[in-house]
């Protein structure tokens, strides 16, 4: 019976490739088409393409972890599932504005376009490309523990692994970015449907979750409130992590180049306002990774809580449901990441950096192969090497928020200068660097706080030292966001 | 488009922010009360993400009304 549940994973994972390459494969190839669906998506679609690709293993597998083991801190997360979507409100629309005026496809081409300078469009690319490259692992993994789990052992993680990633690299390669919306409207319906299946488990179990919690209160108290179970959340934690990923996560590259694939800037706009109804699917995944804590305190991997749950409480069919979700999750992240790096590199590196002049039909299909290529590093260092990306992901989201300061200046402040921009990003990644490894979170601080505490300084400095951009670059730039 | 409206948009779409980070000092110490069977904490956050929508709704009409 057992057999059932990898039936309904691999079928829906066949299903998804299907739908993404029938979503391209009718379109003419180019690179506007390809990397950014030809900025034609429409609100349905950007809306499921946006969550299936911002939900990922993470959500499904590592809330229920950090639940079971932490507990309350947590809900930081949740609460950062509202706020970025008010950042996101306020800065997609200019996005997508100025995408649709000057033809970018990447994050980079704004600050070379903005600031006049190739050079800092290279060091955002470069410095996106290595932290998006740790995210990629993270799906890769929990793809592994899910489909393992799921098959009852059938199949083994590495298998089940290549067996996914082989089928995403065959859609990206076809689909592009159309491809992976579509095949992510699917996705993002899975994993809603399946992680609202999981709230049966802690009231089947329980009776109720009020009785859930009360169990808890008696067992371990400090599962409640700050500072966590383990004693190290601390309510600066909290507050600096909730400021961080509230400012940093519109700075994430491949997000950046989703708002650039909506028709309008409206549809950005409203699909930001609504994502949070969308984020109720975190609810009950919080919530299985606390009531794994009593029922299955020895857990181990902690992230496995959902699916250990999921098998000790469904029969085989509904455990293959909620894998094809957790696959899901894993699978529209992890694509959309692997097509993201590659666009940056074919875009950013080549043919905007070392060879100049390439067409850009020709960038286009490097992109394409390079899928193939990024998904095969990715992949081999995930299997052979996963301590190395580590130590990227411990920087990544404070990395990102270093774009912050050359974001807000592009649109707010003109005297702002590619030198000065410049050097906050390299100094402010350098301050997160010694804030997480050589002193980590001094008082309990972000790291990446104190990287735009060193960032914003050094930016407007350097600026007012250094020549602004031409009169006509600002001209056009800010007539076009309306200022 | 007048830009006392901007302006507008902009202070209700940070209301959510601003009242998550600077309140969880005092939010985040409350187990009790329950609500709908939920420790305090874990409510608010809960009704976060059914409220922030709706402000960001707001937000949006102001924004784009009569443009």
């Amino acid at each position: 019976m057992e057999i059932v549940a990898l039936i309904i994973i691999f079928g829906w994972l066949i299903i998804s490739t299907i739908v993404a390459i029938m979503a391209g494969i009718l379109k003419k190839f180019s690179l506007e088409e390809w990397t950014v669906a030809s900025r034609s998506l429409s609100f349905v679609v950007v809306y499921f393409a946006f969550a299936a690709e911002i939900y990922s293993a993470f959500t499904f597998l590592g809330l229920a972890g950090w639940a079971f083991t932490y507990g309350a801190p947590i809900f930081y997360a949740l609460a950062y599932f509202v706020t970025a979507y008010s950042t996101g409100f306020l800065v997609t629309l200019y996005y997508n504005r100025l995408a649709r005026r000057f033809g970018y496809i990447t994050q980079p081409d704004m600050f070379m376009h903005r600031y006049e300078s190739s050079a800092l469009g290279v060091l955002v690319a470069l410095s996106g490309i290595a932290f998006l490259l740790p995210y990629i692992q993270l799906q890769i993994l929990g793809t592994g523990i899910i489909v393992e789990i799921a098959s009852y052992g059938a199949l083994d993680r590495v298998t089940a692994i290549l067996i996914a990633y082989i089928c995403v690299t065959i859609f990206l390669f076809i689909g592009g970015y159309r491809g992976l919306a579509w095949t992510n409207v699917l996705q993002g319906i899975l994993m809603f449907v399946a992680a609202f299946a999981m709230l049966s488990v802690p009231i089947r179990a329980f009776g109720s979750i009020e009785e859930m919690f009360r169990r808890i209160m008696t067992v371990s108290p400090a599962h409640l409130t700050l500072p966590g179970a383990r004693g190290i959340h601390g309510i600066q934690w909290y507050m600096s992590t909730l400021a961080l990923t509230t400012l940093g996560f519109w700075m994430f590259p491949h997000l950046v180049s989703r708002a650039y694939a909506a028709k309008t800037e409206r549809i950005a706009m409203r699909t930001c306002a609504w994502m949070s109804w969308y984020s109720l699917l975190a609810f009950p995944i919080v919530l299985v990774g606390f009531s794994a804590r009593l029922l299955f305190p020895t857990l181990s991997p902690a992230d496995a809580a959902v699916m250990v749950s999921a098998r000790e409480f469904f029969p085989p069919a509904l455990v293959g449901l909620i894998g094809a979700g957790g696959l899901a999750a894993a699978v529209s992240t992890g694509g959309g990441l692997i097509q993201a790096t590659a666009v940056l590199i074919s875009r950013n590196l080549i043919q905007r950096g070392f060879l100049r002049g390439l067409s850009d039909m020709a960038t286009a299909w490097t992109a394409r192969f390079l899928t193939i290529v990024v998904s095969i590093m990715a992949l081999y260092l995930s299997l052979f090497y996963p301590a190395l990306l580590v130590y990227l992901l411990l920087v990544a989201y404070a990395g990102v928020v270093q774009f912050l300061p050359g974001t807000v200046f592009a649109i707010l402040w003109r005297r702002a200068t590619k030198h000065g921009v410049f050097a906050g990003i390299v100094v402010g990644t350098l301050v997160v660097i010694l804030t997480t490894f050589v002193w980590p979170d001094p008082f309990q601080v972000h790291s990446g706080i104190w990287g735009l505490a060193a960032n914003f300084p050094v930016a407007i400095l350097v600026s007012l030292l250094t020549k602004p951009p031409s009169e006509e670059r600002l001209k056009e730039f800010f007539a076009a966001i309306g200022k | 488009m007048p830009v006392s409206r901007e302006r507008l948009a902009f202070l209700v779409a940070l209301i959510a922010p601003v009242v998550m980070i600077f309140g969880a000092p005092l939010v985040m110490p409350r187990v009790e009360p329950f609500v709908l069977g939920l420790p305090f904490n874990l409510f608010w956050h809960l009704m976060w993400l059914i409220v922030g929508p709706v402000l960001l709704t707001i937000a949006y009409i102001i924004r784009t009304r009569g443009e």
